[in-house]
């Protein structure tokens, strides 16, 4: 079993077809996308996604942009911001606007699937959290 | 500079530093990997000589044994099943008296009973003796089982020869990657001592015994693999100059040192340029542009040269970002690479992929060399001496180079240009300036919703016109008027000083030409830029 299902996006396309081979060694199920639309497209296809890796600066819809769109139909989704040295400010505001951290491109790739799994295993604490929450409020209910 | 040359840099010494360790890990890896392919085959050999001799004690008995031609026939058996190494076969009693004998070893010991062997095949009932050299000096072990009978206790004992596991150590040794012996643990070799050792025996031993299985030893100058066999009684030690190891990868690591080498030289390279380029540009647009803005206007030099710098700045910015994405590809390939190295080469597609890897590398190293060459060309021609011109050329370098800031801001740049425009009088890097500010403004202006840019060149009866049109979101009519005055900016704070276009009207006046704009909210704006074909300078 997978140490987590990531979707990876980013408008390079040797970046992203690299980058997967090396995560899918690193034991992570890997699904690409190449824009913020394909993004959200392929979140929706893929619900058992649990961590996104966002290209901050993209062409069409940007990082922050497709941020701000996946939060809006999936706030449990973590989301590590990819970002080189000129839009680390963007990648701040992404921090702000609720992604799990950001990473400066190129970066090492060590770091980066200790953050995805750190990212993943925070979402499912938190899905847990939730689900625990509900029985307790059905068990409530019925006594 | 110091934006592209630092992860150039970060890149080269990264990789390079990756690749030394990945060739060291590597060379101690097939170290590792030798020594245990020739433990298993020695232990092999010698379990399976043990196991023989073991099936013979238990299945005949001691009778059986003592017929000479019966023992005889049974080592011809042996010898049939496992090659000639099975020299001679011989049944004994507790006291080492020989019972019956079949063979060609010649073995000079009359006191058997003092051997260590002797002692340890009546304590457990088997034993594998080290290697000593017969009589004529063929190396032999002595495998040997006790049976006990009742009262009565014998043992069979096989002579084997062990030069054929010699001999394939010969071949390992002629392959020139290394050498392989084996030490008893009081230090005693038990294969031909290696020529060119340095190190004495005891000392191998020392460094196995301090917990090491691998390692670098004698001043970095050898690399040495352990492991044990003979139920740990026997220590086998592959041992390689470091010198040969190391030269397998030598190869790659020069050539990837080249690469980053080239690239680094030609961003420096276009770094000084430029800075020169710019330099000099700045200090000779400073005096002419002060003299036509600043007539009416208190604008002084340093407010004009904080207005060119801007715009460098921009471009600079634009480009370490552009530099940024192959450099972030190559580090990911060779990491890549080194996963595949790591995996071993050999294995499925890896190699395939090893050199998909490599070409991709050139790939975006041929990349950066385009970013940068692109960047020469236009550092070239930052001259502010009045020369011929030829706008169309212009037009496309600004262009290229800001079509990365466009695909970032989803806008397409297209260019339709008059093939019949003749060359004018003008400052090449006046006019890049011109253009490029133009562009920049509308690729800001779009950053959020993208969009097109169309700029086109045409000439008239008497002028040419620069025609940059978007269909961005327009200019509101209360802020038209003041479009070219200085400072007066509507992007925010720290983020534009407000020159730009005052400048650019402050040249093309200067050139007796004329800058205008039509703007439409929602629909797009288009600069217009008028040049006169004779007698236009000052």
């Amino acid at each position: 079993m997978a140490l987590a299902i990531v979707l990876l996006v980013d408008d390079e396309v040797p970046f992203v077809e690299t980058m997967t081979k090396r995560l899918k060694k690193r034991e992570l199920d890997i699904i690409p996308a190449y824009n913020g639309e394909e993004a959200l497209k392929k979140l929706e296809e893929h619900p058992n996604i649990e961590v996104v890796i966002l290209d901050v600066k993209m062409p069409g819809m940007d990082g922050i942009e497709t941020l701000g769109e996946m939060k809006k139909n999936h706030p449990l989704k973590e989301v590590i911001m990819l970002t080189g040295h000129a839009t680390v400010e963007s990648a701040i505001e992404g921090m702000k606007k609720g992604a799990y951290d950001y990473l400066m491109k190129p970066c090492d790739i060590e770091l980066l699937v200790d953050k995805v799994t750190d990212a993943a295993a925070k979402k499912r604490r938190h899905e847990e959290k939730i689900i625990e929450a509900q029985l307790k409020e059905i068990t409530l209910r019925r006594t | 500079m110091i934006a592209a040359v630092i992860p150039m840099t970060l890149t080269g010494g990264f990789f390079l530093y990756r690749l030394q360790l990945l060739s060291y890990d590597m060379a101690i890896a097939s170290l590792e990997q030798k020594a245990l392919r020739q433990k298993l085959e020695i232990d092999f050999f010698l379990h399976e000589k043990l196991k023989a001799v073991r099936f013979l004690a238990q299945n005949f008995d001691r009778f059986q044994f003592k017929d000479e031609s019966f023992l005889a026939q049974k080592l011809q058996g042996l010898k049939q099943e496992y090659g000639p190494a099975f020299m001679s076969l011989e049944l004994m009693d507790e006291r080492g008296q020989q019972l019956a004998y079949a063979g060609n070893s010649i073995i000079v010991n009359s006191r058997p009973k003092e051997a260590d062997w002797f002692q340890t095949v009546l304590d457990s009932q088997n034993v594998i003796s080290d290697v000593f050299l017969d009589s004529m000096a063929t190396p032999v072990l002595i495998v040997a089982v006790s049976i006990q009978e009742q009262d009565f206790r014998w043992i069979l004992k096989a002579d084997i020869d062990f030069s054929s596991i010699i001999s394939r150590f010969s071949n390992f040794e002629s392959q020139q990657t290394g050498t392989t012996f084996i030490l008893n643990r009081k230090g005693e070799f038990q294969t031909p001592v290696p020529e060119n050792l340095t190190t004495a025996a005891q000392h191998y031993l020392e460094y196995f015994n301090k917990g090491k299985i691998s390692g670098i030893f004698e001043n970095s100058e050898v690399l040495l693999a352990f492991a044990t066999l003979k139920n740990n009684e026997w220590l086998l030690i592959a041992r390689q100059d470091a010198g040969k190891a190391f030269s397998k990868l030598d190869f790659t690591r020069r050539i990837a040192a080249i690469i980053f080498v080239l690239c680094f030289s030609g961003i420096v390279l276009a770094a000084f340029l430029l800075a020169g380029k710019f330099r000099k540009r700045i200090l000779q647009g400073d005096n002419s542009k002060a003299e036509v803005v600043a007539p009416d206007d208190i604008v002084n030099r340093q407010i004009i040269e904080s207005g060119s710098l801007a715009s460098i700045g921009e471009l600079a910015s634009g480009i370490a970002h552009e530099i940024n994405n192959p450099v972030a590809i190559m580090i990911e390939e060779a990491g890549w690479v080194q996963d595949l190295l790591h995996e071993g080469i050999d294995k499925n597609d890896n190699r395939e992929e090893f050199f998909r890897a490599l070409k991709q590398i050139e790939t975006q190293g041929r990349r950066c060399k385009e970013i940068t060459q692109k960047l020469l060309s236009f550092g070239r021609k930052t001259d502010s001496r009045i020369q011929n011109v030829q706008l169309n050329e212009l037009v496309e370098e600004v262009a290229a180079l800001s079509s990365e800031k466009a695909k970032n801001s989803g806008v397409e740049i297209y260019t339709r240009l008059d093939p019949h425009l003749p060359e004018i009088q003008a400052s090449i890097t006046e006019m890049q300036q011109v253009l490029l500010n133009i562009v920049n403004n509308a690729l800001d202006a779009m950053e959020h919703k993208g969009g097109r840019i169309d700029i086109s060149s045409a000439l008239t009866e008497n002028q040419i016109v620069i025609t940059i049109a978007d269909n961005g979101p327009g200019i509101p009519a209360m802020i038209m008027n003041r479009l070219f005055d200085p400072f007066f900016s509507t992007k925010p704070v720290g983020k534009g000083t407000g020159l730009g276009l005052s400048i650019c009207y402050g040249i093309i006046k200067k050139m007796g030409g004329k800058i205008d704009f039509e703007s439409m909210l929602g629909e797009g704006s288009t600069f217009r830029i008028l040049l006169p074909l004779n007698d236009h300078l000052e």
